[in-house]
């Protein structure tokens, strides 16, 4: 029953986090932050309790990670964070300079993070693996979203390829480093979840102060 | 209607008290007259703003919803008990009428009256209990500085009418606020167990207290709480849960929530309500309903939890980017929040994954389960009739929930059931976080007794007052 349960919500998760983040749902970027945490109690019920505590860490350090991004742009709506990028660009590449390395910064450190979160997951062997990979894709949408979204000029072909791409990139990058970090040190995963905290908190302090 | 909803909780009192000396052990009775209380509690969160003017009371919006949904809680806990039911059910009714009227009633006399009333009930709720000093302590001093703060300053201001504090007296009520809401694990949590019935009573005291001298935002003390909130969550989690460091670590949450964006306070204290009345249920569900208390305390999305942090996060962040001022305290708040959010899930999670002994009463069980369906029915419909900010309304009532259940549950019965692995070790959470010595204990139930009678003499020397000039 408990495994139902965390499949239960783990697919909920999923699903509220496409909705707010494909922009079928409009809302505040904390809602996705929501969405992974559904995600995260799901998983909780069915791994052991460090495994937990350190997926709980990471999921924090991601949500610092996208709020750099909401921070950029000033806005915590997952809308209108796509509609500056929609006109100005990727918050990735828009300047100025120290700004936008800031912001890459803070991906790199949610990035991290994500791949620290897949990896605490339950083992991907499990019959619900591919619940596994719906949640990387849901994470990478997240980063890819905020840090690289395709703007609100209507329905571009080259827009949503590169989104969709970007997307589907990253979350084959991270399930791939997720895989490499299940078989290292337990100390590895705290010290680059720490590494991804540090990245993050040094974006938001530096877009803060600019 | 007024009436009704404030006074009926006293006459089930009264019924109570008949049946309890007629035959005291009095079961069937008592769960009926819990239903009749718990349904009057729900229309006083639905009908908080609409019941109009009654005698000395106007309706409010939060103070009224906060104290139906303690109400609620209360009524719930007398229906869970076994045994002392009757007992109980006398101390949660005049309790719950007293808070009602507490909370809505604009001279600050009877409000005073009323609020020694209230806390006085959660004082017998809080002696059923094994270790009563120091939920004694925190409600006569917390009861006691309120009555300062709010009679002084009405005083100071020439007027009866009950007024928010301003500069000492301000700090005078959110002190007693912190001690009514339970902050610290060493206060009313240590009432968990027989006198658990005080916990929600108190709890929803303080947040109505919150409703009355808040009204400005407090981004510092908000952040301060946070940071103590996190600190519980660390300590609960390698102290293997402690039921007083959980329910501390609820408060502390929700008081941050409800000073760093006071439009929140009827969300977050209805959220600390149904959280704390969620671990005043533990010890009687012990091995059972873990999954629900876990989420609840969790305060994931859809809970009205979850949608009390959305609020304060908003609120936190939109300051932190355009308010020059106190920008440090709100960038703080902004990114503590999130990881208040964090926090939860680990702690929600050891909550669930906590194997006890079976050593639990259905009632409880059910009880829990119906908390988590008030939460996440008051965080995903009800904000049409709870004022909450535009923020939750809007993002609530959306249809992606259900569909994400659905979706989940489908995939769900398609999974081969051997997927779930062995639980964890089977252990007992403790209840309390301090046995005090005797001697000990002997001084604070003194030192409680002497702040009480202090607090009495307050609110009588203002009720004389208000009689010498002929305003009552």
């Amino acid at each position: 029953m408990t495994g139902r349960i965390s499949v239960t919500l783990r697919v909920a998760g999923v699903v509220v986090a496409a909705g707010y983040l494909l922009g079928l749902t409009q809302g505040p970027l904390m809602m996705v932050i929501g969405a992974l945490a559904l995600i995260t109690f799901g998983r909780g019920l069915v791994v052991e309790r460090e495994h937990e505590a350190l997926a709980g860490t990471a999921l924090a350090v991601v949500g610092a990670a996208l709020g750099v991004a909401a921070l950029r742009w000033g806005t915590f709506d997952i809308g209108e964070i796509r509609g500056a990028q929609g006109v100005l660009g990727p918050t990735l590449l828009v300047g100025p300079e120290e700004v936008a390395a800031a912001a890459g910064a803070a991906a790199a450190g949610g990035a991290v993070a994500l791949i620290v979160w897949l990896a605490e997951a339950p083992a991907p062997e499990r019959p619900e693996r591919w619940v596994w990979v719906a949640e990387a894709v849901a994470g990478a949408l997240a980063l890819v979203t905020v840090f690289g979204g395709p703007g609100t000029r209507g329905l571009h072909a080259l827009d949503l390829a590169l989104w969709a791409g970007a997307t589907v990139a990253t979350a084959g990058a991270v399930m791939g480093l997720s895989f490499v970090l299940r078989r290292a040190p337990r100390a590895v995963a705290w010290i680059a979840c720490g590494g991804g905290a540090a990245a993050s908190i040094a974006g938001a302090v530096f877009v803060g102060l600019m | 209607m007024a009436p009704i909803l404030y006074l009926g909780h006293g006459a089930l009192a009264v019924g109570a008290a008949a049946v309890y000396l007629v035959t005291p052990g009095a079961l069937r009775t008592t769960r009926t007259i819990a239903v009749l209380g718990g349904a009057l509690g729900v229309i006083t969160v639905l009908a908080a703003g609409d019941v109009g003017p009654w005698r000395t009371t106007e309706p409010s919006d939060a103070a009224g919803a906060i104290a139906g949904a303690t109400a609620v809680a209360l009524w719930l806990i007398v229906a869970v008990r076994p045994t002392g039911g009757p007992r109980v059910a006398i101390g949660a009714g005049v309790g719950a009428s007293a808070l009602a009227l507490f909370a809505t009633s604009i001279w600050v006399v009877p409000a005073l009256l009323f609020l020694v009333c209230a806390a006085l009930a959660a004082g017998a709720l809080a002696a059923l209990g094994a270790r009563p000093a120091l939920p004694w302590f925190a409600i006569a001093t917390g009861a006691c500085a309120l009555v300062g703060a709010l009679g002084l300053t009405a005083y100071d201001g020439a007027t009866w009418r009950v007024l928010a504090p301003e500069g000492l007296y301000l700090w005078l009520g959110y002190g007693a606020a912190l001690a009514l809401v339970g902050v610290l694990p060493l206060l009313i949590w240590q009432a968990a167990g027989p006198g658990s019935a005080a916990i929600p009573l108190v709890v929803g005291i303080g947040f109505v207290a919150l409703t009355k001298i808040g009204g400005q935002p407090e981004p510092g003390l908000a952040a301060g709480l946070l940071l103590l909130a996190l600190a519980l969550a660390v300590g609960s989690w390698v102290a293997r849960m402690a039921m007083a460091a959980i329910g501390a670590w609820v408060s502390a949450t929700f008081a941050a929530v409800a000073l760093a964006a006071p439009e929140t306070v009827a969300i977050a204290g209805i959220a600390a309500v149904v959280a704390g009345a969620a671990v005043a249920l533990w010890p009687f569900a012990r091995g059972r309903g873990r999954f629900s208390r876990g989420l609840i305390l969790s305060f994931g999305p859809p809970t009205v939890a979850f949608g009390a942090i959305v609020a304060a996060e908003a609120h936190a962040f939109t300051r932190a980017t355009t308010d020059v001022s106190g920008e440090v305290a709100w960038s703080a708040l902004a990114a503590l929040l999130p990881l208040v959010v964090a926090a939860g899930v680990i702690l929600g999670c050891g909550a669930a994954r906590t194997a006890e002994s079976d050593d639990f009463d259905p009632s409880a069980v059910l009880a829990t389960w119906a908390l988590l369906g008030a939460s996440i029915v008051t965080g995903a419909f009800l904000h049409g009739a709870i004022e909450v900010p535009a923020i939750v309304a809007r993002t609530s009532l959306s249809v992606l929930y259900p569909v994400a259940l659905v979706a989940g549950i489908g995939v769900a019965v398609r999974i081969p059931s051997q997927g779930a692995p062995p639980g964890p070790a089977e252990v007992t959470v403790p209840v309390g976080a301090l046995d005090l010595s005797s001697w000990l204990n002997q001084i604070v139930i003194v030192v409680s007794s002497v702040v009480a009678v202090g607090g009495l003499v307050g609110a009588g020397w203002l009720t004389y007052q208000g009689l010498s000039v002929g305003f009552l």
